[in-house]
């Protein structure tokens, strides 16, 4: 595409005026595009958008991209990869460009994007962009769209983005076995002219769902019911990278979900945030709610935003208790409530190894395991946790942190656990406290 | 012939009667030591018991079994049995004596004596004696050989009762998994988490492991009792059979035992005494009750000397199915032998075959089926720490190598089984008689095989 000296001088603008976004309110109103794609006009293509603060993806990356004739041009590859969920769990799993999920990609609205798709699967695939509106033939609906891609093949799409937000990209072509093995990521369309003021935190966290049988090292696409390993970028806690947040900052998480089967409630502790964006468009103002919890529908994006004006370590996850636990096993006895004693004795006369577990939870085991007490499967991640500053956190999967402190590591790196201040932590109860207050144990 | 000679014949038969002596234990030892050169171990007298601590060996058993059984020593007195026949037909017929005294009117007295033998007895006495020694040899030889089946009777009782033993503790072990699995049950339901179906499933599996595990000690018991009536006396016996030990099978296996095979050399005999017995009863049932010898008439110190002869006359009979007997008698014993030829060449092919089929299928066993039950508990075990299975699979992983342990024992006491059978017919012994059936239909073990 030609660039006019008017779009440069525009896109140089635009540029300028991004640069001070951090703390400014910018008075230019962005046209609020309709949500339905038909009162979308077909705008002309802008020169290439530089003017946003570009998302971070927690373990995650963004596609780089090179400007060829003022056309974004990415390459994605999609490619048997080697994945790590957690330490100890590892699979052979399908991305991009050598990660899953498949590295972010990031736009501004107006830019013309020319995606180069190479298959180095050992089948077809195809790339549908979730969300964007574009040109029936770019949409990448496998059979319906476009011919699917061979192995070895390359095809490439093209179109110019005409709305801004938050959508995904995934394979369309045999999508429960090849999204089940990872081929998803993120895509995020900045606006070109932001609407009040732009996040000092951007993050993009992708959820999905996963089967993986204890000791097996490849993922399981025919699972329809018993996902066992549940992800926010394909990482599952303790293996999710906590989001750093200096105190003040302005944050927006934006969610997109395409686990197979399952809506995941993400809750945020010590917030509440408004959800401000749908992979639809931008949710009026006067129509934002405030919550805590935010639902993700499987094949949906949701934004929220909030001031981090709360320091502390603050636990994020899906609020299915089931989806922050990991390999958890289904069909076993309910051993709640047993004699453990007992059943070791009996037990322990053939098995002299065998501890009876279950019988008051499942906190203990990660713990157990951690100890060297009990041998597991290789490959495989107690249900349960990490230690943590006070004890060992019984959660796992879909979890992670937001650590909010007033100062952060310049060099980006892990500021350690919240030290509470003095008194603002739960403790035991000393036995005055329970006589003055009148409290019988 | 004169009444001189007559008495020096006498005197000469008393003497020769007394040349074949019969003593019943010498023919016993002389059986056991010429199985004892047949086969090892067939041990002297006063075999003792092993000592506390000491378990009973295989060839303990063996030894303890020849030594001090009383059935063996009751079968092997045939063989003192056989030796009296011998030695009664080696002697020639007695005379039979008629004297009639009479003294008529006092004129003086008269003395009427005839002397006379079975002619049949007397012309056919080398038929007669040649036959008699030939079921004497044939008689040998069935001590012998009972000796070393005897021996190797007891070898298969002592590998019986090892593996019952074996069998008993494993079905212990079953029994003490499923009574394991039902505290668990007992647990859940107290604890009110699972339906009583659950519980009343889990009772089931545990009476019928016990039931199980009483038949395995009641069948160990039993094999027991059988071991202790073999050796005639108690021992404490090893907690395992022994693993199998290379045998060396040669080319002509079958040549080797049917030359070395008593039971064989006894058809033979008796084979052979048959055909002289027919000779001999041609001659009996021709001549019948005839008895010839000489007559004396003494009469006033004058002795006149003639011939005296008695015979039944043939007026209903000349001794045709007696002949015919003897005939269908000898070829009888001639078809017997044939068979049994057969038969022996047949049983030792199948006791090698079977102590081949057995020998791999305890490697088998050993090496590989073993080896992977106990992986398949080992990760078993690791699902069970990883909360990915249950209690239960962990018994049920439990058991089938327990059963893998119990298809071990099976298959070690079918290749002893087949060992001493093919050893014993090396030996010289009789056809062990194995049922040549499919792998698996007999690994339920009845305890030996009859002869």
């Amino acid at each position: 595409m030609k660039l006019s000296r008017r779009n440069a001088l525009l896109g140089g603008a635009t540029g300028l005026a991004a640069a001070g976004l951090i703390s400014s309110r910018a008075n230019a109103q962005t046209q609020s595009w309709p949500a339905h794609s038909a009162t979308i006009p077909a705008a002309p293509a802008q020169p290439p958008g530089r003017g946003y603060r570009p998302v971070v993806t927690p373990n995650g990356a963004t596609l780089p991209y090179r400007v060829v004739d003022g056309v974004k041009v990415f390459h994605l590859i999609a490619e048997e990869v080697e994945h790590e969920f957690a330490p100890g769990l590892n699979a052979t799993c399908w991305g991009y460009n050598g990660r899953v999920h498949g590295p972010t990609i990031e736009a501004v609205e107006g830019d013309r994007v020319r995606v180069y798709v190479t298959n180095r699967l050992p089948a077809p695939t195809t790339v549908h962009w979730h969300g964007v509106i574009l040109p029936s033939g770019m949409d990448g609906v496998g059979g319906l769209s476009q011919r699917s891609i061979h192995p070895g093949e390359t095809f490439v799409y093209e179109w110019t983005f005409v709305q801004h937000g938050t959508f995904m990209y995934h394979s369309h072509h045999d999508e429960m076995t090849q999204m089940a093995l990872g081929l998803m990521g993120m895509l995020v369309v900045h606006p070109r002219r932001p609407r009040g003021p732009q996040p000092d935190r951007d993050f993009a966290i992708m959820l999905s769902e996963w089967y993986l049988p204890a000791g097996a090292s490849r993922p399981d696409p025919n699972q329809m019911s018993d996902f066992n390993i549940l992800t926010m970028n394909a990482r599952c806690y303790p293996g999710t990278e906590p989001l750093l947040i200096r105190r003040g900052e302005r944050v927006r998480i934006r969610f997109g979900n395409l686990s197979a089967m399952d809506h995941h409630p993400i809750h945020l502790h010590g917030y509440a945030f408004r959800i401000t964006e749908t992979d639809g468009g931008e949710i009026p103002a006067s129509a934002q709610h405030p919550d805590t919890t935010v639902l993700v529908p499987t094949g949906a994006t949701r934004t929220v935003e909030f001031v981090a004006d709360n320091p502390g370590d603050w636990a994020m996850h899906c609020h299915m208790t089931h989806h922050v636990m990991n390999q958890m096993g289904h069909g076993l006895p309910n051993l709640t409530g047993v004699n453990a004693r007992r059943i070791d004795r009996a037990v322990g006369q053939v098995l002299p190894t065998y501890m009876t577990m279950g019988q008051d939870g499942m906190g203990e085991m990660g713990r157990h395991i951690g100890m060297g007490h009990m041998d597991v499967p290789d490959n495989s991640l107690p249900m349960v946790g990490a230690e943590g500053p006070h004890d060992y956190i019984t959660m796992g999967g879909m979890f992670t942190i937001l650590k909010v402190r007033d100062q952060l590591p310049a060099d980006g790196s892990d500021p350690g656990w919240y030290d509470p201040p003095e008194g603002t932590m739960a403790r035991a109860a000393s036995t005055d406290e329970l006589r003055r207050d009148g409290i019988d144990v | 012939m004169s009444f001189r000679v007559l008495i020096a014949l006498s005197v000469s038969a008393a003497t020769l009667a007394g040349c074949v002596s019969v003593d019943g234990v010498a023919e016993r030892d002389r059986a056991l030591s010429a199985a004892a050169d047949h086969a090892d171990p067939v041990a002297p007298y006063d075999v003792p018991l092993p000592q506390a601590g000491e378990t009973l060996s295989e060839d303990g058993a063996a030894a303890l079994a020849v030594a001090r059984n009383p059935a063996l020593r009751a079968q092997l007195a045939e063989a003192g049995l056989a030796r009296a026949d011998w030695a009664t037909a080696v002697l020639p017929p007695n005379p039979v004596v008629e004297a009639t005294w009479f003294n008529p009117e006092g004129t003086g007295a008269v003395l009427d004596m005839d002397v006379r033998a079975p002619a049949a007895a007397i012309l056919g006495y080398p038929m007669r004696r040649a036959a008699a020694r030939a079921a004497y040899d044939g008689a040998q030889a069935q001590a012998v050989m009972d000796a070393i089946d005897f021996a190797a009777d007891a070898r298969r009782s002592w590998v019986e009762a090892v593996a019952a033993n074996e069998r008993a503790a494993l079905q212990q072990q079953i029994l003490q998994s499923a009574e394991a699995a039902l505290v668990v049950a007992e647990e859940i339901d107290t604890a009110g988490n699972a339906p009583t179906a659950a519980l009343a499933r889990q009772q089931l599996m545990t009476l019928a492991a016990r039931t199980d595990a009483d038949d395995a000690r009641q069948a160990a018991m039993l094999a027991g009792l059988d071991l202790e009536v073999m050796i005639a006396g108690e021992a404490e016996l090893p907690d395992r059979l022994p693993d199998p030990a290379p045998v060396k099978v040669p080319e002509d296996a079958a040549e080797q035992a049917l030359a070395a095979s008593l039971p064989l050399a006894a058809a033979r005999n008796e084979a052979e005494r048959a055909t002289r017995a027919a000779g001999y009863e041609t001659l009996d049932s021709l001549l019948g009750a005839m008895e010839i010898g000489p007559a004396f008439d003494i009469e006033g110190g004058e002795t006149e000397t003639g011939i005296s002869a008695h015979l039944d006359l043939p007026l209903f009979g000349l001794g045709h199915p007696q002949r015919a007997a003897a005939r269908i008698r000898a070829q009888q014993a001639a078809d017997r032998y044939t068979a049994l030829e057969a038969e022996i060449r047949a049983a030792i092919t199948a006791q090698v075959a079977e102590m081949n089929w057995a020998s791999e299928r305890a490697r088998f066993i050993r090496e590989e089926l073993l080896p992977a039950s106990t992986r398949s508990l080992d990760e078993t075990m690791r699902q069970y720490n990883a909360m990915q299975a249950g209690v239960y699979a962990l018994l049920d992983a439990f058991n089938a190598q327990v059963s893998a342990g119990r298809a071990y024992v099976d298959a070690m006491a079918r290749y002893h089984r087949a060992r001493i059978a093919y050893m014993a017919m090396m030996q010289g012994g009789s056809p062990a008689g194995v049922q040549i059936s499919a792998p698996g239909a007999g690994a339920a073990a009845n305890a030996g095989e009859d002869h």
